[in-house]
């Protein structure tokens, strides 16, 4: 039951990150060595272990008085669903880009991205025409080096 | 005198044919973003960054600068047809302005608040423009210490205001603070939370945060909730009947002065502006049992009060670079890229700059009145553009957005990552609005709590024995207790979750 708790798996996210960086943190000075000063150490082991602190009261607060139920935190079947495929469609943009160039990758992923909504025939020069105008506007006219292939595009 | 001869070179500067195009994208974009639910001006304006690393930086900050104010017109649109606030703002108008609307007075409800946000929008940059540089004068004088303080004192006033849980609000500034630490740090140069990562070096990349937070996760959200267009209302008459006239310039002043005034201070927002206004509205009404039920008032002076608000937050960033909203944090940081410093210094150092931004205040709110009264149907239709269409398209910014901040890869992937730690903290109500001010600040507010070390030689009582740090600090203690106070009376949930998002 605890662990259908969404705001204990939330406190134990924000105590590991406090935890891990206030470790880091002890590899900094903590006092400046121009001296008077405080060094590039003394801020981040202080604001560490107070979200260390603060994410433990979260944690038992969320355990004592205010639970949430994870099921209202997580999306539904096919809301998940949607969700997933959407961060596949960013990670595989991002995977191909490099060595298809923007217009590809761009097609591609707008093309995924319409599935569904677009009968196929629609949605390929939608895509396309998608990818061109985005490649217009960041690439001809703003000049924003965007990754291209070996022939420009 | 001196102030016209500036605001004047300011107007010839942004009345070119290039920053009034800008001007009219950032506006249209503004109003864009505003019309659509769930994706607001932290998001657009962020998305938007990329699209001016080749302008002039009076260009850009004129162009992004429009998207904020836009919003704010915009998110009435959907407020008042069907029942959607835009953004966080306008959520206070959808309690008469739908009203209105379905007494077949859809049309009255966004003339009033086209009218009303362009008064109160034009009286805040007149404010701007002759507060704003004597204020800048007189911070001129603060030294590290009195900088510190007013930062702290716009966080503090921001997380204590922000959401209904208070530990919640502390951790999502803490984690904000944590991450502006990544990277090297300000002062002796050492680079910190690398682990080894060539790309970390220079730290966690802003627009990458605040895409990731604020437009990523919002598709995720509207995704798994399978959010759909809802019909809108018939848009008719615009203009108020003849015997409304009164009421309504009444409430357009009050929310002028409301809303200018919560917009000056640091760590407050549109929302309590709006909110402000609103209880006014109600408090100084003969008849306040109509407030609900379609009272013009109750969508005049809150429109205004949040239209107000936002010129008005240009006043603390322009004078003390410090940001009094999310979207002002992501400005700030636009700023920064585009190698200006925000502050007292900016009057001096960049006049051109500065009063060409402002002029085009003025310039960008008679836009949006054109846009708003003759076209008001028109955004009426754009505010049905169904979500399959929109969503894969705000992707695409993003990940070119992302991207096109330093040609690197790593940032979208950072996106990503943030857009997931947004889409839970949403879920669980922990305000994100609370990560981005202080990642903003965390750098500058660092300097200046270790250049105030150094002049104190390492004692704390430095920061209370300069009035005008002491001052503050008293202010800021005073809200740290008035927020512990209302969290353990369980008095928070009059306050709004995540605002201006």
């Amino acid at each position: 039951m605890m662990l259908k708790n969404g705001g204990l798996w939330a406190g134990c996210f924000f105590l590991l990150f406090a935890l891990v960086l206030l470790g880091v943190s002890f590899e900094y000075d903590y006092l400046s060595q121009l001296g008077g000063g405080i060094g590039p150490g003394f801020l981040p082991r202080w604001t560490s272990l107070f979200l260390a602190v603060l994410a433990i009261l979260y944690i038992v607060d969320s355990l004592k008085r205010n639970p949430v139920d994870l099921s209202k935190v997580l999306p539904g079947k096919g809301g998940i669903k949607t969700i997933v495929l959407l961060l596949l469609y960013m990670i595989i943009f991002v995977g191909i880009v490099k060595y298809v160039g923007f217009m590809v990758a761009t097609t591609l992923v707008t093309f995924l991205m319409f599935r569904g909504y677009l009968k196929w025939y629609l949605n390929s020069p939608v895509s396309l025409g998608t990818a061109l105008l985005l490649y217009w506007i960041f690439i001809v006219w703003l000049q924003v080096p965007l990754p291209v292939n070996a022939l420009g595009w | 005198m001196d102030t016209i001869n500036h605001l004047l070179q300011g107007f010839a500067i942004a009345s070119t044919g290039w920053n009034l195009l800008y001007c009219l994208i950032g506006v249209t974009m503004g109003m864009f973003v505003g019309i659509m639910p769930g994706f607001g001006p932290v998001a657009g304006t962020a998305i938007l960054i990329p699209l001016t690393f080749s302008m002039s930086p009076v260009s850009a900050i004129i162009m992004l600068a429009g998207i904020y104010y836009g919003a704010m017109y915009g998110g009435t649109i959907t407020s008042v047809l069907i029942n959607v606030p835009g953004e966080a703002a306008s959520i206070v108008t959808c309690l008469d302005g739908y009203q209105m609307a379905k007494q077949g007075r859809a049309g009255t409800a966004l003339g009033v608040s086209a009218i009303g946000s362009f008064i109160g929008g034009t009286a805040a940059v007149v404010g701007l423009t002759f507060i704003a540089p004597w204020l800048a004068r007189i911070a001129l004088r603060f030294g590290p210490p009195e900088f510190f303080s007013v930062m702290l004192l716009g966080m503090t006033m921001l997380i204590g205001m922000m959401g209904k849980s208070l530990i919640k609000g502390v951790i999502a500034a803490l984690f904000g603070l944590l991450l502006a630490m990544f990277g090297d740090d300000p002062v002796s140069g050492s680079v910190r939370f690398s682990f080894g990562i060539m790309e970390m070096n220079s730290g966690v990349e802003l627009v990458a945060i605040a895409m990731g937070l604020f437009g990523i996760s919002e598709i995720f959200i509207c995704a798994s909730e399978h959010l759909k267009r809802q019909k809108s209302l018939e848009v008719k008459k615009l203009l108020p009947d003849k015997a409304e006239w009164g009421p309504t310039m009444g409430a357009i002043w009050r929310g002028s002065v409301v809303g200018f005034l919560v917009g000056m201070i640091p760590g407050t927002n549109s929302v309590i502006a709006s909110l402000m206004s609103y209880a006014l509205e109600k408090k100084t009404a003969k008849d306040p049992s109509r407030f609900g039920k379609g009272a013009i008032e109750g969508v005049a002076g809150p429109e205004t009060a949040n239209n107000a608000c936002a010129g008005a937050a240009n006043i603390p960033l322009f004078t003390l670079g410090i940001p009094s909203s999310p979207t002002i944090a992501i400005l700030l940081g636009a700023f920064m890229m585009h190698g200006l410093a925000p502050g007292p210094k900016l009057f001096q150092d960049n006049p051109d700059f500065v009063w060409g931004v402002i002029a085009s205040l003025y310039i960008g709110n008679i836009i949006l009145l054109i846009m708003n009264l003759p076209m008001a149907r028109l955004w009426a239709k754009v505010a049905q553009v169904p979500f399959e269409i929109l969503f894969p398209l705000i992707i695409l910014f993003c990940l070119i957005g992302s991207y096109s901040v330093n040609n690197r890869l790593w940032d979208v992937g950072m996106m990503l990552v943030f857009g997931v730690i947004g889409y839970f903290m949403k879920k669980l109500d922990i305000p994100m609005a609370a990560v981005l001010l202080p990642f903003v600040l965390g750098r500058p507010i660092e300097s200046s709590f270790v250049q105030s070390m150094l002049m104190s030689n390492g004692d704390l009582m430095i920061f209370l024995r300069r009035p005008i740090s002491l001052g503050l600090m008293c202010f800021t203690a005073l809200i740290v207790a008035g927020s512990i106070y209302s969290s353990l009376k369980h008095k928070r949930e009059a306050l709004t979750g995540d605002l201006e998002v």
